[in-house]
């Protein structure tokens, strides 16, 4: 993905002008900043979801891997349904025997015929990234991906990027976490 | 194979959404029964009332039911994640408006005639009411989601939908009542139902293929 001189004033206050940005594949992008300056906003624009003011972007793979603040997955459905959802829209088969080993991981096993709205915020956050690996996507547009975890729940994103990277994949990673991401290529939002 | 999963998901959706999905249609109930009662006379004499009071409130019952159409997978995320498919989007726009009419269209297509043959309608007249309805709520349904997709993203429904819908259904509340009016009157009717299959066609061609763009415009608000 190519992002060149964007820009987005979504009020009267400017969040960046003239960014630009190569994502190229095994790279991780660790995008900080204090609070409002800009990084979620960013990573919609990333996505396709929000238009900048100007500014261009080249997405040379669709669709891209996305978790917003929003879990993204159906309250009223259970764990497994939304996985199969998730390789539905992907347009694949779902592996019974990949989402059992992925729920493992996850420790979702005994939550996988629970509906999702019966999880706790963490357990939800677990399942969103169940998703996202049935999803099979080459790029990941996180934000805020260790909220709500617990400590071996943010270890275990960790690698999972950490893996993605090592297999080709890419990342860009919106995080207020105090440990960075030690593979990480920094990107400062909010500095004029 | 994929339509029908997606389809499959939709079903679940609305089975398990509790109330929401079946005030719509108690709704109906209330409000054509209300009707049939205090217009008990005016409705034995002249089935065209009747069939006028069903339409009108079909109308209103799609309004309400649309509401909650994107609301849910907006909250939770999902409909963010649908709209970044954009290959499989109109597949998802399609199931997901089939699953609604299954769940308000049907039922009404269904009970509408059954209520003017309990209120006295001959079976011909309420096969005919049968038949516009059959075509008449999936136009509606179609036209419904085309302006709550609109309004999802602003988080807004209520008032601002009805006054945005309502003249959307103006023709195919035409056409639906006047073919059963001049079916009533032994006239002929087949320009009037040509032109409601003229209406289902054209939403059915041109909606689900433009509510992606407008699901995917709802997202930036």
């Amino acid at each position: 993905m190519t992002v060149s001189d964007l820009r987005c004033q979504p009020g009267s206050e400017e969040l960046f002008n003239g960014l630009c940005l190569t994502i190229a594949p095994g790279q991780t992008i660790e995008l900080r900043g204090p609070n409002g300056c800009g990084k979620s906003t960013l990573l919609r624009i990333m996505a396709g979801l929000q238009q900048p003011d100007t500014g261009k972007i080249i997405r040379y793979i669709a669709p891209v891997g996305y978790l917003g603040h929003k879990f993204g997955v159906s309250s009223i459905l259970t764990v497994s349904e939304n996985l199969r959802w998730t390789s539905t829209l992907c347009g694949t088969k779902l592996d019974a025997l990949h989402a059992q080993q992925l729920l493992d991981k996850f420790q979702l096993r005994s939550a996988a015929n629970k509906w999702v709205q019966e999880l706790s915020t963490g357990q939800k956050r677990r399942c969103s990234f169940v998703c996202l690996l049935i999803g099979n996507y080459k790029l990941w547009l996180l934000d805020e991906p260790f909220s709500s975890l617990d400590s071996h729940g943010e270890k275990l994103v960790r690698e999972l990027i950490r893996d993605h990277c090592e297999n080709g994949g890419s990342s860009v990673i919106a995080s207020h976490s105090d440990s960075r991401l030690a593979q990480a290529d920094q990107l400062e939002l909010g500095i004029n | 194979m994929r339509l029908w999963a997606l389809y499959r998901r939709e079903l679940l959706i609305e089975s398990r959404s509790g109330v929401e999905s079946f005030i719509p249609i108690v709704f109906f109930f209330l409000v054509v029964g209300t009707f049939t009662f205090t217009l008990n006379d005016l409705i034995t004499d002249d089935s065209k009332v009747l069939v006028s009071v069903i339409w009108i409130t079909t109308l209103f019952t799609s309004i309400l039911s649309l509401e909650n159409l994107f609301k849910r997978d907006q909250e939770d995320g999902t409909l963010a994640i649908a709209v970044l498919h954009t290959d499989a989007l109109v597949a998802i726009v399609v199931t997901k408006l089939f699953a609604h009419w299954t769940f308000t269209g049907l039922p009404i297509t269904v009970l509408g005639p059954m209520v003017g043959l309990l209120a006295g309608m001959t079976f011909e007249h309420a096969t005919m009411l049968g038949v516009t309805l059959l075509i008449g709520t999936p136009t509606i349904t179609m036209l419904g989601a085309l302006v709550t997709a609109l309004l999802v993203g602003l988080g807004r429904g209520g008032e601002l939908l009805t006054v945005l819908i309502l003249p959307l259904y103006v023709p195919i509340l035409i056409f639906g009542v006047g073919t059963c009016h001049l079916h009533i009157e032994n006239a002929p009717y087949t320009s009037e139902l040509l032109w409601c299959l003229a209406l289902f066609t054209g939403t059915f061609t041109a909606i689900p293929i433009s509510l992606g763009p407008v699901l995917k415009m709802s997202q930036d608000f």
